[in-house]
């Protein structure tokens, strides 16, 4: 299980919510199978339906383009 | 808070109403249900990674918010840690403070900046007391034997792990609210006695320095009347306590003894060097240990006489 708060402290070095959605896609295609919203990622980009958009980068992975 | 779905950060906040008020059940019931659906099942569940806690992310603090709003206690990881104790001591007061605990014990074996060192000791004013042996712990929460009113006893704590036992040194962890919420679904009347004025007696104690410290009398749960969170005031030792000479009070905590052995929620944690635990004084004890000595077990303890500040995060 990954949780939001670990890839984003794990990368100070995202600083949008596009590169948080990237960190999910890589989460997920390394093998996590569940991934945890326990916080909501406060970034300027972040959308109003942001868990949507993280869950569906999650379940999607392997289809993203790499 | 969720898995894989859509779901709003968990705030600790009451909900409308009282569940603490034993006249209001629908309070209770809903609150009782939020609580269960998002208690950790695991320890490792509550860990946070903190880059640096003189600095923290805005992520750092809000994951530990989120722990805490759910366990009312979050396991933290310093990475890397800080080597040297002058650092150390600061950053955990500075770590602290990101939560508004800022209210420090004054504690007989704290140093001046109110950190104190919980390892064994051969002599000096710690000598007797059992947290400065390798024995082991019973539950309790801290500061049991001096309680001056919900405003005026220890509400929060810190215990970081600078070096581990080679054996043994574990905790058992339980939020008071999940021991709270099983008596009172046993039996209303267990939460009844625990909560009356007189529940636990501690008698008085002269300490080494030859102080003498009064007898110290008070409820196993209470609420603070500004707040209106859950405290709690407890051990599970056999001598020098005193319950209440009642029989629902025998009841009530015997009940309460079963809980904490039986309960499936109660988590279990070794805590390794540069992790720690923050919370708003949660049940815990500590198993007997083995350590070398050269370097035996080494932990810091701050005490605080306010409530972890969700808001700060």
């Amino acid at each position: 299980m990954v949780q939001i708060s670990d890839l984003m402290i794990r990368h100070p070095e995202a600083t949008s919510f596009a590169d948080l959605e990237r960190l999910v896609i890589e989460a997920a295609r390394s093998g996590e199978i569940h991934l945890y919203f326990d916080i909501k990622p406060e970034y300027p980009d972040t959308p109003r339906k942001w868990e949507t958009r993280l869950e569906l980068a999650f379940y999607n992975a392997e289809r993203v383009e790499k | 808070m969720t898995m894989a779905r859509a779901g709003a950060a968990s705030s600790g906040r009451r909900l409308d109403g009282d569940p603490f008020d034993l006249g209001d059940e629908a309070s209770y019931r809903a609150w009782r249900e939020a609580k269960l659906g998002r208690y950790p099942a695991r320890a490792e569940d509550l860990v946070v990674e903190i880059r640096d806690a003189t600095n923290l992310a805005a992520a750092e603090r809000a994951a530990i918010a989120e722990r805490c709003g759910r366990a009312n206690a979050a396991l933290y990881a310093f990475t890397p840690t800080p080597r040297d104790e002058p650092r150390l001591r600061r950053d955990l007061i500075a770590f602290g403070a990101a939560f508004g605990l800022t209210a420090i014990e004054d504690h007989r074996s704290a140093e001046a900046d109110g950190v104190v060192r919980i390892e064994v000791v051969r002599d000096g004013g710690r000598l007797g007391y059992i947290p400065y042996t390798d024995r082991p712990i019973s539950w309790h929460t801290d500061g049991y034997y001096n309680y001056h009113g919900p405003d005026r006893c220890v509400r929060a704590m810190l215990l970081h792990c600078a070096r581990d036992a080679d054996q043994g040194g574990e905790n058992r962890l339980l939020d008071p609210e999940i021991a709270y919420l099983r008596l009172r679904d046993s039996d209303p009347g267990h939460i009844e006695a625990l909560m009356h004025p007189q529940a636990m007696s501690i008698p008085a104690n002269v300490e080494a320095s030859g102080a003498i410290r009064r007898e110290n009398v008070g409820p196993v749960f209470f609420v603070h009347p500004g707040a209106g969170a859950l405290g709690m005031r407890y051990t599970a030792r056999k001598r020098n306590i005193s319950w209440r000479d009642d029989e629902r009070t025998r009841r009530a905590a015997a009940a309460l003894e079963d809980i904490l052995e039986t309960d499936p929620l109660v988590l279990r944690v070794r805590l390794r060097p540069g992790q720690g635990l923050i919370c708003n004084n949660i049940l815990h004890d500590r198993s007997g240990f083995v350590s070398s000595a050269t370097a035996g077990r080494l932990l810091y303890r701050i005490r605080y006489n306010s409530r972890i500040n969700l808001d700060a995060a």
